[in-house]
Protein backbone atom coordinates (compact mmCIF):
# COMPACT_ATOMS: atom_id res chain seq x y z
CA UNK A 1 0.00 0.00 0.00
CA UNK A 2 1.19 3.17 -0.69
CA UNK A 3 -0.75 6.38 0.57
CA UNK A 4 -0.32 10.04 -0.02
CA UNK A 5 -1.77 12.66 2.06
CA UNK A 6 -1.64 16.29 1.79
CA UNK A 7 -4.81 17.85 3.30
CA UNK A 8 -6.19 20.54 5.64
CA UNK A 9 -9.55 20.76 6.81
CA UNK A 10 -10.76 23.08 9.53
CA UNK A 11 -13.36 21.63 11.80
CA UNK A 12 -14.83 25.15 14.15
CA UNK A 13 -11.89 25.61 16.14
CA UNK A 14 -10.08 22.94 15.17
CA UNK A 15 -7.42 22.69 12.25
CA UNK A 16 -6.22 19.61 10.33
CA UNK A 17 -3.02 19.73 8.68
CA UNK A 18 -1.90 16.33 7.06
CA UNK A 19 1.34 15.93 4.93
CA UNK A 20 2.97 12.59 4.77
CA UNK A 21 3.33 10.28 2.42
CA UNK A 22 3.70 6.64 3.46
CA UNK A 23 4.29 2.90 2.32
CA UNK A 24 3.71 -0.64 4.38
CA UNK A 25 0.46 -2.44 5.25
CA UNK A 26 0.57 -2.56 8.44
CA UNK A 27 0.73 1.05 9.23
CA UNK A 28 -0.71 2.69 12.07
CA UNK A 29 -2.41 6.24 13.27
CA UNK A 30 -1.38 7.27 16.90
CA UNK A 31 -1.61 9.82 19.20
CA UNK A 32 -4.14 10.91 22.10
CA UNK A 33 -7.87 11.56 22.10
CA UNK A 34 -8.88 14.53 19.90
CA UNK A 35 -5.65 15.12 17.74
CA UNK A 36 -7.43 14.25 14.40
CA UNK A 37 -6.72 10.62 13.60
CA UNK A 38 -10.25 10.17 13.06
CA UNK A 39 -10.94 13.18 10.86
CA UNK A 40 -7.74 12.29 9.20
CA UNK A 41 -9.80 8.58 8.72
CA UNK A 42 -12.52 10.10 7.38
CA UNK A 43 -10.72 12.11 4.81
CA UNK A 44 -9.19 9.30 3.33
CA UNK A 45 -12.74 7.07 2.92
CA UNK A 46 -14.55 9.83 1.74
CA UNK A 47 -17.02 10.25 4.50
CA UNK A 48 -15.86 13.69 4.67
CA UNK A 49 -14.35 16.63 2.16
CA UNK A 50 -10.79 18.45 3.00
CA UNK A 51 -10.76 21.86 2.17
CA UNK A 52 -8.26 21.91 0.18
CA UNK A 53 -5.57 19.10 -0.91
CA UNK A 54 -4.86 16.00 -2.73
CA UNK A 55 -5.30 12.20 -1.64
CA UNK A 56 -3.48 9.26 -3.36
CA UNK A 57 -3.74 5.25 -2.83
CA UNK A 58 -1.57 3.09 -4.90
CA UNK A 59 -1.08 5.89 -7.67
CA UNK A 60 -4.65 6.23 -7.95
CA UNK A 61 -5.71 9.73 -6.73
CA UNK A 62 -8.90 9.92 -4.57
CA UNK A 63 -9.25 13.77 -3.70
CA UNK A 64 -7.95 15.90 -5.53
CA UNK A 65 -9.03 19.98 -4.89
CA UNK A 66 -7.03 21.42 -7.74
CA UNK A 67 -8.35 19.56 -10.36
CA UNK A 68 -11.79 19.62 -8.64
CA UNK A 69 -11.87 15.48 -7.88
CA UNK A 70 -13.55 13.92 -5.52
CA UNK A 71 -14.30 10.08 -5.82
CA UNK A 72 -16.97 9.04 -3.44
CA UNK A 73 -16.49 6.68 -0.94
CA UNK A 74 -18.37 3.75 -2.48
CA UNK A 75 -16.21 4.20 -5.70
CA UNK A 76 -12.61 4.21 -3.67
CA UNK A 77 -12.65 0.28 -2.32
CA UNK A 78 -11.81 1.44 0.91
CA UNK A 79 -12.77 -0.63 3.88
CA UNK A 80 -13.98 0.62 7.43
CA UNK A 81 -14.34 -0.97 11.05
CA UNK A 82 -15.33 1.36 13.57
CA UNK A 83 -15.26 1.69 17.10
CA UNK A 84 -18.55 -0.04 17.65
CA UNK A 85 -19.50 -2.70 15.28
CA UNK A 86 -22.28 -0.81 13.51
CA UNK A 87 -23.79 -3.96 12.20
CA UNK A 88 -27.43 -3.25 10.25
CA UNK A 89 -29.73 -4.12 12.67
CA UNK A 90 -32.56 -5.27 9.74
CA UNK A 91 -30.32 -7.42 8.78
CA UNK A 92 -28.99 -11.08 9.44
CA UNK A 93 -25.60 -12.11 9.90
CA UNK A 94 -25.12 -13.36 6.82
CA UNK A 95 -26.82 -10.67 4.86
CA UNK A 96 -24.44 -8.55 7.12
CA UNK A 97 -21.38 -10.09 5.57
CA UNK A 98 -22.73 -9.97 1.98
CA UNK A 99 -23.97 -6.06 2.10
CA UNK A 100 -20.25 -5.35 0.63
CA UNK A 101 -19.86 -8.43 -0.92
CA UNK A 102 -23.01 -7.87 -3.45
CA UNK A 103 -21.52 -4.50 -3.93
CA UNK A 104 -17.70 -5.49 -5.03
CA UNK A 105 -17.19 -5.45 -8.68
CA UNK A 106 -16.81 -8.54 -9.59
CA UNK A 107 -13.55 -8.62 -10.56
CA UNK A 108 -12.12 -7.93 -7.08
CA UNK A 109 -14.06 -10.63 -5.63
CA UNK A 110 -11.79 -12.94 -4.48
CA UNK A 111 -12.14 -13.58 -0.59
CA UNK A 112 -15.50 -15.42 -0.65
CA UNK A 113 -18.10 -16.10 2.05
CA UNK A 114 -16.83 -19.58 2.59
CA UNK A 115 -13.22 -18.70 2.66
CA UNK A 116 -14.25 -15.80 5.35
CA UNK A 117 -16.71 -17.75 7.42
CA UNK A 118 -13.61 -20.55 8.16
CA UNK A 119 -10.83 -18.25 9.04
CA UNK A 120 -12.72 -16.14 10.98
CA UNK A 121 -14.97 -18.70 12.25
CA UNK A 122 -18.42 -17.53 12.37
CA UNK A 123 -20.37 -20.29 10.82
CA UNK A 124 -22.72 -20.94 13.47
CA UNK A 125 -23.61 -17.15 13.90
CA UNK A 126 -24.50 -17.04 9.79
CA UNK A 127 -28.44 -17.30 10.37
CA UNK A 128 -28.61 -15.15 13.41
CA UNK A 129 -30.21 -11.85 13.98
CA UNK A 130 -27.31 -9.55 14.83
CA UNK A 131 -29.22 -8.43 18.13
CA UNK A 132 -28.66 -11.74 19.92
CA UNK A 133 -24.68 -11.48 19.43
CA UNK A 134 -22.23 -10.84 21.80
CA UNK A 135 -19.91 -7.98 21.57
CA UNK A 136 -17.16 -9.75 20.73
CA UNK A 137 -19.04 -11.77 18.09
CA UNK A 138 -20.33 -8.34 16.99
CA UNK A 139 -17.42 -6.91 16.28
CA UNK A 140 -15.63 -9.95 14.31
CA UNK A 141 -19.21 -10.29 11.84
CA UNK A 142 -18.26 -6.08 11.47
CA UNK A 143 -14.71 -6.94 10.69
CA UNK A 144 -16.08 -10.22 8.42
CA UNK A 145 -18.18 -7.36 6.82
CA UNK A 146 -15.33 -5.27 6.00
CA UNK A 147 -12.89 -7.84 4.76
CA UNK A 148 -15.80 -8.85 2.44
CA UNK A 149 -16.20 -5.99 0.39
CA UNK A 150 -12.87 -7.20 -0.98
CA UNK A 151 -11.07 -3.77 -0.27
CA UNK A 152 -7.46 -2.37 -1.64
CA UNK A 153 -7.03 -0.85 1.89
CA UNK A 154 -8.74 -1.53 5.39
CA UNK A 155 -9.00 1.55 7.97
CA UNK A 156 -9.73 0.61 11.64
CA UNK A 157 -10.69 3.29 13.83
CA UNK A 158 -10.20 2.66 17.23
CA UNK A 159 -12.03 -1.00 16.39
CA UNK A 160 -11.03 -2.67 20.05
CA UNK A 161 -11.78 0.93 22.22
CA UNK A 162 -15.31 -0.72 23.17
CA UNK A 163 -14.42 -4.55 23.55
CA UNK A 164 -13.75 -5.69 26.97
CA UNK A 165 -10.36 -6.04 27.82
CA UNK A 166 -10.62 -9.74 28.06
CA UNK A 167 -11.64 -10.19 24.52
CA UNK A 168 -9.61 -7.51 23.03
CA UNK A 169 -5.70 -9.59 22.23
CA UNK A 170 -9.02 -12.05 20.63
CA UNK A 171 -10.05 -9.55 18.31
CA UNK A 172 -6.78 -8.12 17.75
CA UNK A 173 -5.28 -11.44 16.82
CA UNK A 174 -8.31 -12.32 14.56
CA UNK A 175 -8.08 -8.60 13.14
CA UNK A 176 -4.10 -9.71 12.09
CA UNK A 177 -4.75 -12.77 11.24
CA UNK A 178 -7.53 -12.22 9.26
CA UNK A 179 -5.76 -9.62 7.23
CA UNK A 180 -2.57 -11.26 6.93
CA UNK A 181 -4.09 -14.40 5.52
CA UNK A 182 -6.06 -12.41 2.78
CA UNK A 183 -3.14 -9.77 2.33
CA UNK A 184 -5.05 -6.86 3.03
CA UNK A 185 -3.36 -3.86 3.87
CA UNK A 186 -4.52 -1.89 6.85
CA UNK A 187 -4.68 1.49 8.51
CA UNK A 188 -4.73 1.19 11.97
CA UNK A 189 -6.21 3.72 14.56
CA UNK A 190 -5.43 3.85 18.04
CA UNK A 191 -4.23 5.76 21.26
CA UNK A 192 -3.14 2.56 22.97
CA UNK A 193 0.33 1.59 22.40
CA UNK A 194 -0.16 -1.66 23.10
CA UNK A 195 -2.14 -2.45 20.64
CA UNK A 196 -0.10 -0.18 18.18
CA UNK A 197 2.82 -2.32 19.14
CA UNK A 198 1.08 -5.77 18.24
CA UNK A 199 -0.78 -4.79 14.85
CA UNK A 200 1.67 -1.99 13.15
CA UNK A 201 5.16 -1.82 11.87
CA UNK A 202 5.21 1.57 10.60
CA UNK A 203 3.13 4.21 12.60
CA UNK A 204 2.42 7.43 11.79
CA UNK A 205 2.37 9.71 15.04
CA UNK A 206 -0.64 12.38 14.79
CA UNK A 207 -0.80 15.55 17.25
CA UNK A 208 -2.74 18.46 17.19
CA UNK A 209 -4.15 17.75 13.90
CA UNK A 210 -0.65 17.35 12.37
CA UNK A 211 1.21 14.17 11.33
CA UNK A 212 4.54 14.99 13.11
CA UNK A 213 6.60 11.94 12.52
CA UNK A 214 6.67 8.27 11.70
CA UNK A 215 8.15 5.83 13.69
CA UNK A 216 7.45 2.34 14.71
CA UNK A 217 5.68 1.19 18.03
CA UNK A 218 8.93 0.13 19.43
CA UNK A 219 10.56 3.69 19.28
CA UNK A 220 7.36 5.06 20.94
CA UNK A 221 7.64 2.56 23.59
CA UNK A 222 11.20 3.14 24.32
CA UNK A 223 10.88 6.81 24.88
CA UNK A 224 7.89 6.36 27.01
CA UNK A 225 10.34 4.51 29.63
CA UNK A 226 11.31 7.78 30.60
CA UNK A 227 8.01 8.88 32.10
CA UNK A 228 8.93 5.89 34.82
CA UNK A 229 5.92 3.90 32.98
CA UNK A 230 8.41 1.12 32.50
CA UNK A 231 9.09 -0.79 28.80
CA UNK A 232 6.78 -3.87 28.17
CA UNK A 233 8.69 -6.95 26.61
CA UNK A 234 6.02 -8.28 24.21
CA UNK A 235 6.72 -12.05 23.29
CA UNK A 236 4.60 -13.99 20.71
CA UNK A 237 4.89 -17.71 22.27
CA UNK A 238 3.75 -21.25 21.06
CA UNK A 239 3.68 -25.00 21.39
CA UNK A 240 2.21 -24.80 25.13
CA UNK A 241 2.36 -27.64 27.24
CA UNK A 242 1.56 -28.38 30.74
CA UNK A 243 3.28 -29.39 33.32
CA UNK A 244 2.41 -29.84 36.54
CA UNK A 245 1.10 -26.28 37.71
CA UNK A 246 3.09 -24.55 34.80
CA UNK A 247 3.11 -24.35 30.99
CA UNK A 248 6.04 -24.25 28.80
CA UNK A 249 5.97 -22.44 25.72
CA UNK A 250 8.46 -21.77 22.58
CA UNK A 251 9.93 -18.38 22.11
CA UNK A 252 12.22 -18.13 19.31
CA UNK A 253 15.08 -20.67 20.17
CA UNK A 254 13.59 -21.04 23.95
CA UNK A 255 11.39 -22.39 25.91
CA UNK A 256 9.81 -20.20 28.69
CA UNK A 257 8.19 -21.90 32.30
CA UNK A 258 5.06 -19.23 32.35
CA UNK A 259 2.43 -19.86 35.09
CA UNK A 260 -0.56 -17.99 33.91
CA UNK A 261 -1.10 -20.27 30.32
CA UNK A 262 -3.24 -21.50 27.61
CA UNK A 263 -3.93 -23.95 25.58
CA UNK A 264 -3.93 -21.62 22.77
CA UNK A 265 -1.57 -22.33 20.11
CA UNK A 266 -0.15 -18.98 19.58
CA UNK A 267 -0.34 -16.15 22.70
CA UNK A 268 1.21 -12.97 23.42
CA UNK A 269 2.56 -12.45 26.72
CA UNK A 270 4.05 -9.34 28.19
CA UNK A 271 6.77 -8.79 31.34
CA UNK A 272 7.98 -5.75 32.24
CA UNK A 273 11.77 -4.49 31.56
CA UNK A 274 11.53 -4.00 35.91
CA UNK A 275 10.54 -7.78 36.40
CA UNK A 276 13.78 -9.16 35.05
CA UNK A 277 16.78 -9.39 36.98
CA UNK A 278 20.52 -9.53 35.71
CA UNK A 279 23.27 -11.73 37.16
CA UNK A 280 26.81 -11.40 35.82
CA UNK A 281 27.44 -15.17 36.27
CA UNK A 282 25.40 -18.31 36.07
CA UNK A 283 23.52 -18.42 39.65
CA UNK A 284 23.60 -22.02 40.99
CA UNK A 285 20.06 -22.08 42.41
CA UNK A 286 17.36 -19.54 42.09
CA UNK A 287 13.49 -19.61 42.70
CA UNK A 288 12.93 -17.74 39.62
CA UNK A 289 11.78 -20.31 36.59
CA UNK A 290 13.52 -18.70 33.85
CA UNK A 291 17.17 -18.47 33.37
CA UNK A 292 18.35 -16.83 29.93
CA UNK A 293 21.77 -16.21 28.72
CA UNK A 294 22.16 -13.44 27.06
CA UNK A 295 24.32 -10.59 25.16
CA UNK A 296 24.03 -6.80 26.01
CA UNK A 297 23.17 -5.41 22.38
CA UNK A 298 22.21 -1.52 23.97
CA UNK A 299 22.75 0.16 27.19
CA UNK A 300 20.89 3.61 27.10
CA UNK A 301 19.21 6.13 29.69
CA UNK A 302 15.59 6.50 30.47
CA UNK A 303 15.43 8.77 32.67
CA UNK A 304 16.00 7.77 36.29
CA UNK A 305 17.09 4.13 35.00
CA UNK A 306 19.61 2.73 32.55
CA UNK A 307 17.84 0.12 29.62
CA UNK A 308 19.54 -2.68 28.61
CA UNK A 309 18.70 -4.47 25.77
CA UNK A 310 19.45 -8.32 25.40
CA UNK A 311 19.57 -10.79 22.24
CA UNK A 312 18.94 -14.34 23.85
CA UNK A 313 19.18 -16.45 21.48
CA UNK A 314 16.78 -15.34 18.56
CA UNK A 315 14.45 -13.26 21.15
CA UNK A 316 15.19 -9.38 22.37
CA UNK A 317 14.28 -8.23 25.44
CA UNK A 318 14.80 -5.12 27.32
CA UNK A 319 15.43 -4.91 30.80
CA UNK A 320 15.25 -2.05 33.35
CA UNK A 321 17.76 -1.45 36.20
CA UNK A 322 19.42 1.71 38.12
CA UNK A 323 22.90 3.34 36.86
CA UNK A 324 24.88 1.92 40.47
CA UNK A 325 23.87 -1.97 38.88
CA UNK A 326 25.05 -1.22 35.45
CA UNK A 327 28.66 -0.43 36.95
CA UNK A 328 28.50 -3.08 39.24
CA UNK A 329 27.58 -5.71 36.77
CA UNK A 330 30.29 -3.92 34.63
CA UNK A 331 27.63 -3.91 31.66
CA UNK A 332 28.79 -2.81 28.45
CA UNK A 333 27.67 -3.76 24.74
CA UNK A 334 29.16 -7.49 23.85
CA UNK A 335 28.92 -8.65 27.39
CA UNK A 336 27.34 -12.28 28.33
CA UNK A 337 24.88 -12.15 31.46
CA UNK A 338 22.15 -13.97 32.14
CA UNK A 339 18.49 -12.66 32.93
CA UNK A 340 15.95 -14.03 35.37
CA UNK A 341 12.46 -14.01 35.29
CA UNK A 342 9.70 -15.47 37.67
CA UNK A 343 7.13 -17.56 35.46
CA UNK A 344 4.49 -15.38 36.86
CA UNK A 345 6.00 -12.13 35.52
CA UNK A 346 4.32 -12.87 32.45
CA UNK A 347 0.73 -11.52 31.91
CA UNK A 348 -1.15 -12.91 28.84
CA UNK A 349 -2.63 -10.93 26.29
CA UNK A 350 -6.13 -12.46 25.32
CA UNK B 1 -38.83 25.09 4.53
CA UNK B 2 -39.58 23.39 8.01
CA UNK B 3 -41.93 26.51 9.00
CA UNK B 4 -43.44 26.25 5.27
CA UNK B 5 -44.08 22.06 6.13
CA UNK B 6 -45.50 22.68 9.98
CA UNK B 7 -46.97 25.69 9.29
CA UNK B 8 -50.51 23.69 8.57
CA UNK B 9 -50.07 22.11 12.12
CA UNK B 10 -50.53 25.59 14.10
CA UNK B 11 -52.57 27.41 12.07
CA UNK B 12 -56.48 26.91 12.05
CA UNK B 13 -57.62 24.69 10.10
CA UNK B 14 -60.09 26.84 8.78
CA UNK B 15 -57.39 29.22 8.14
CA UNK B 16 -55.91 26.35 5.90
CA UNK B 17 -58.76 25.63 4.26
CA UNK B 18 -59.37 29.54 3.05
CA UNK B 19 -55.80 29.53 2.00
CA UNK B 20 -56.33 26.80 -0.04
CA UNK B 21 -59.24 27.68 -1.44
CA UNK B 22 -57.45 31.34 -2.92
CA UNK B 23 -54.59 29.16 -4.19
CA UNK B 24 -56.50 26.74 -5.62
CA UNK B 25 -59.65 28.82 -6.56
CA UNK B 26 -60.62 30.09 -9.91
CA UNK B 27 -59.20 33.23 -9.71
CA UNK B 28 -55.73 31.83 -7.41
CA UNK B 29 -52.23 31.46 -8.55
CA UNK B 30 -52.54 27.86 -9.02
CA UNK B 31 -56.00 27.39 -10.14
CA UNK B 32 -55.38 30.12 -12.40
CA UNK B 33 -51.98 29.35 -14.30
CA UNK B 34 -52.24 25.69 -13.86
CA UNK B 35 -55.41 23.83 -13.31
CA UNK B 36 -57.23 25.76 -15.69
CA UNK B 37 -55.78 25.57 -18.66
CA UNK B 38 -55.38 21.51 -18.16
CA UNK B 39 -59.31 21.61 -17.80
CA UNK B 40 -59.60 20.50 -13.88
CA UNK B 41 -61.98 21.80 -11.18
CA UNK B 42 -60.41 21.25 -7.58
CA UNK B 43 -63.04 23.30 -5.71
CA UNK B 44 -66.33 21.87 -4.18
CA UNK B 45 -65.28 18.28 -5.76
CA UNK B 46 -64.26 15.03 -3.15
CA UNK B 47 -60.39 15.88 -4.81
CA UNK B 48 -60.45 18.99 -2.71
CA UNK B 49 -61.14 17.15 0.61
CA UNK B 50 -58.44 14.99 -0.13
CA UNK B 51 -55.89 17.78 -1.07
CA UNK B 52 -57.14 19.68 2.37
CA UNK B 53 -56.81 16.53 4.29
CA UNK B 54 -53.52 15.99 2.99
CA UNK B 55 -52.28 19.60 3.30
CA UNK B 56 -53.14 19.46 7.35
CA UNK B 57 -51.95 16.00 7.72
CA UNK B 58 -48.59 16.43 5.99
CA UNK B 59 -46.32 17.82 8.58
CA UNK B 60 -47.54 15.02 11.04
CA UNK B 61 -46.28 12.36 8.43
CA UNK B 62 -43.19 14.59 8.18
CA UNK B 63 -42.43 14.74 11.70
CA UNK B 64 -42.62 10.82 12.21
CA UNK B 65 -40.57 10.02 10.06
CA UNK B 66 -38.35 12.46 10.58
CA UNK B 67 -37.51 11.45 13.86
CA UNK B 68 -37.66 7.60 12.69
CA UNK B 69 -34.49 8.71 10.37
CA UNK B 70 -33.04 11.28 12.93
CA UNK B 71 -32.46 7.82 14.99
CA UNK B 72 -30.64 6.22 12.50
CA UNK B 73 -26.81 6.06 13.55
CA UNK B 74 -24.92 7.79 11.20
CA UNK B 75 -22.18 5.75 11.25
CA UNK B 76 -24.84 2.93 9.73
CA UNK B 77 -24.97 5.11 6.79
CA UNK B 78 -21.37 5.31 6.40
CA UNK B 79 -20.35 1.70 6.63
CA UNK B 80 -23.11 1.43 3.96
CA UNK B 81 -21.06 3.77 1.75
CA UNK B 82 -17.68 2.38 2.61
CA UNK B 83 -19.09 -1.12 1.52
CA UNK B 84 -19.72 0.24 -1.62
CA UNK B 85 -23.03 1.25 -1.64
CA UNK B 86 -23.83 4.84 -3.33
CA UNK B 87 -26.16 7.15 -1.83
CA UNK B 88 -29.37 6.10 -3.45
CA UNK B 89 -28.56 2.29 -2.45
CA UNK B 90 -27.70 3.42 0.96
CA UNK B 91 -31.27 5.47 1.29
CA UNK B 92 -33.11 2.03 0.11
CA UNK B 93 -31.25 0.01 1.78
CA UNK B 94 -30.64 0.95 5.25
CA UNK B 95 -32.79 4.26 5.63
CA UNK B 96 -36.14 3.32 4.88
CA UNK B 97 -35.78 -0.18 5.89
CA UNK B 98 -34.62 1.22 9.35
CA UNK B 99 -37.78 4.09 9.82
CA UNK B 100 -40.22 2.09 8.32
CA UNK B 101 -41.52 1.80 12.15
CA UNK B 102 -41.86 5.68 11.81
CA UNK B 103 -43.47 5.67 8.61
CA UNK B 104 -45.96 3.21 9.44
CA UNK B 105 -46.43 5.96 12.70
CA UNK B 106 -46.67 8.81 10.43
CA UNK B 107 -49.46 7.22 8.00
CA UNK B 108 -51.42 6.06 10.62
CA UNK B 109 -51.58 9.70 12.14
CA UNK B 110 -51.88 11.27 9.27
CA UNK B 111 -55.15 8.99 8.14
CA UNK B 112 -56.39 9.53 11.88
CA UNK B 113 -56.13 13.10 11.44
CA UNK B 114 -57.72 12.75 8.04
CA UNK B 115 -60.94 10.79 9.64
CA UNK B 116 -61.05 14.26 11.66
CA UNK B 117 -60.88 16.87 8.81
CA UNK B 118 -63.62 19.28 9.36
CA UNK B 119 -62.40 23.10 8.75
CA UNK B 120 -60.52 22.58 5.84
CA UNK B 121 -62.40 20.60 4.00
CA UNK B 122 -65.69 22.47 4.48
CA UNK B 123 -64.47 25.72 3.33
CA UNK B 124 -62.69 24.21 -0.29
CA UNK B 125 -65.15 21.04 -0.67
CA UNK B 126 -68.10 22.21 0.96
CA UNK B 127 -70.40 20.05 2.61
CA UNK B 128 -72.74 18.66 -0.82
CA UNK B 129 -74.03 14.90 0.53
CA UNK B 130 -73.30 12.40 -1.48
CA UNK B 131 -70.39 14.15 -3.10
CA UNK B 132 -67.96 16.18 -0.37
CA UNK B 133 -69.86 15.21 2.72
CA UNK B 134 -67.05 13.53 5.52
CA UNK B 135 -68.32 11.55 8.49
CA UNK B 136 -67.67 14.51 10.68
CA UNK B 137 -69.72 16.85 8.30
CA UNK B 138 -72.22 14.81 8.29
CA UNK B 139 -72.68 14.50 11.98
CA UNK B 140 -71.79 18.04 12.19
CA UNK B 141 -75.51 18.69 9.92
CA UNK B 142 -77.46 16.13 11.69
CA UNK B 143 -76.51 17.64 15.48
CA UNK B 144 -77.48 20.74 14.09
CA UNK B 145 -80.84 19.55 11.70
CA UNK B 146 -83.90 18.17 14.05
CA UNK B 147 -84.31 14.58 14.72
CA UNK B 148 -80.63 13.87 14.06
CA UNK B 149 -79.87 12.12 16.66
CA UNK B 150 -80.05 8.89 15.81
CA UNK B 151 -77.80 9.67 12.71
CA UNK B 152 -75.69 11.31 14.09
CA UNK B 153 -74.56 8.95 17.03
CA UNK B 154 -74.46 5.99 14.43
CA UNK B 155 -71.63 7.57 13.07
CA UNK B 156 -70.14 7.88 15.50
CA UNK B 157 -70.24 4.61 16.15
CA UNK B 158 -68.88 4.54 12.46
CA UNK B 159 -65.86 6.83 13.24
CA UNK B 160 -65.11 4.81 16.43
CA UNK B 161 -65.19 1.23 15.03
CA UNK B 162 -62.34 2.48 12.19
CA UNK B 163 -60.24 4.39 14.54
CA UNK B 164 -60.35 1.29 16.62
CA UNK B 165 -59.21 -0.87 13.67
CA UNK B 166 -56.77 1.31 12.47
CA UNK B 167 -55.04 1.46 15.79
CA UNK B 168 -54.94 -2.31 15.89
CA UNK B 169 -53.32 -2.84 12.85
CA UNK B 170 -50.90 0.12 13.21
CA UNK B 171 -50.18 -2.16 16.94
CA UNK B 172 -49.89 -5.64 15.03
CA UNK B 173 -47.43 -3.67 12.13
CA UNK B 174 -45.40 -2.91 15.00
CA UNK B 175 -44.91 -5.81 16.61
CA UNK B 176 -44.62 -7.28 13.81
CA UNK B 177 -41.79 -5.21 12.96
CA UNK B 178 -40.42 -6.40 16.49
CA UNK B 179 -40.28 -9.77 15.87
CA UNK B 180 -38.59 -9.53 12.55
CA UNK B 181 -35.71 -7.58 14.46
Amino acid sequence: MELTVKVQKQFGTFFLDADFAIQGDQVGVFGPSGSGKSTLVSLIAGLRHPDRGFISLDGETLFDSDRGLHMPPEHRRIGMVFQRAHLFPHLSVRSNLLYGYKRCDPRYRKITLDTLVSVMQIGHLLDRGVRHLSGGEKQRVAIGRAVLSNPRLLLMDEPLSAVDDSLKFQIISYLKNTCEIFKIPYLFISHALLEMRIMTNRVLNVEEGRVTRQVTGEDLARERMKDAAGYMNLLRLTAPRRINNLYTYRWEDQELFISSGSPMDETIFEVSSTDIILFKRHPEAISARNLLKGTVVDIFETGTRMGVELKCGDGRLIAEIVKEAVDELELSKGVEIYAAIKAVAFRRLG
Amino acid sequence: MDVIVNLPLTLPPVVVGYLLLLLLGRHGFVGKMILQPLGINLIFTWKAAVVATAVVGFPLMVRSIRIGMETIDVRLIQASRTLGAGWFDTIMTVIVPLSVRGLIAGSVLMFARGLGEFGATIIVAGNIPGVTQTIPLAIYEYVSSPGGDVMALSLCVVSVTISVLVLLFHEWLGRRMVRSD
